[in-house]
């Protein structure tokens, strides 16, 4: 049953790099939360710089995505699923995508529709929430 | 702001918490993925070493269920096993009983259902019918010719 162990490996280290990913930009900005721990002082490097630890869990996490995407794909019947939760599946992943190229975007501090991007970012960041939440419920 | 050399060392730990925490939770789940996955690949009885099993003996059965109630009552036949993915129906019938206690493996308990494929893991009763310790939902994942 390698295509399982694959399939649900994937799956699950998805949702830890989304936790994550999520997660980060929270302790690598000043907030509350890099407060609490103390991270919040005596940054040298430029905002969007101190960033790359979040691009990158993003990308690992697009990796993993596509990867069990392709592996379930593969060998598991989707007969007998349920198809809701597969097509919570790949609108998250056409939102994820989306979100990566939003992060591109953002990546440059002089972007005029920067305020717009990161609001798109932020809610998109939700909705694949509740979309991958949903998914890991429904076929999990 | 400038950093002082504690804040840095703090900063420091916390990012190698944080590392280490998801480095472990990552193996936890890749560990439990493997669980899951083994527990699939048990050598199932086969029809004949289930119709002689005597009361008390443990037994895994690969079955499609015909019929289940909502009271853990499940009914099916007895599968084959082919191959690690194809199994092949018999005509030996197979009546289990799950329980509360029973441990549901890679589904829920709304997966058992006519026309479910099932590993059950369990001990034959003396009506010959089975107390399923562990099901683990196998729908999906094997075909039956």
């Amino acid at each position: 049953m390698t295509s399982y162990f694959f399939t649900s490996a994937t799956g699950r280290i998805a949702l830890l790099l989304l936790a994550l990913d999520i997660l980060l930009p929270y302790l690598l900005r000043r907030t509350r939360l890099s407060q609490v721990f103390g991270l919040a002082a005596g940054h040298s490097a430029p905002y969007l710089h101190r960033m790359w630890p979040h691009y990158w869990c993003g990308y690992a996490l697009v990796f993993f995505s596509l990867v069990h995407t392709w592996i379930s794909m593969q060998s598991v019947s989707m007969k007998r699923t349920n198809m809701a939760g597969l097509w919570l599946a790949t609108v998250a992943i056409i939102l994820l995508l989306l979100q990566v190229a939003l992060g591109l975007f953002l990546q440059d501090r002089t972007l005029p529709t920067r305020k717009l991007f990161r609001s798109w970012h932020y809610w998109i960041m939700l909705a694949l929430v509740f979309l991958i939440g949903a998914h890991a419920w429904l076929n999990g | 702001m400038t950093a002082t050399p504690k804040s840095t060392t703090n900063q420091r730990t916390i990012w190698i918490a944080i590392i280490t925490l998801t480095i472990f939770v990552a193996s936890f789940l890749v560990w439990s993925s493997a669980r899951s996955a083994n527990s699939m690949t048990a050598a199932a009885s086969t029809d004949q070493s289930f119709t002689q099993a005597p009361p008390g003996a443990k037994v895994k059965l690969v079955l499609e269920i015909t019929e289940s109630t909502p009271d853990g009552l499940i009914r099916g036949k007895l599968l084959d096993k082919q191959t690690e993915k194809l199994y092949s129906r018999t005509t030996t019938a197979v009546t289990a009983h799950s329980s509360d206690s029973t441990k549901i493996v890679m589904g829920k308990s709304s997966d058992i259902h006519p026309a479910a494929v099932i590993h059950i893991t369990g001990a034959v009763k003396n009506d010959h019918t089975v107390d399923a310790e562990q099901i683990v939902i196998l729908t999906g994942y094997v075909e039956i010719k």
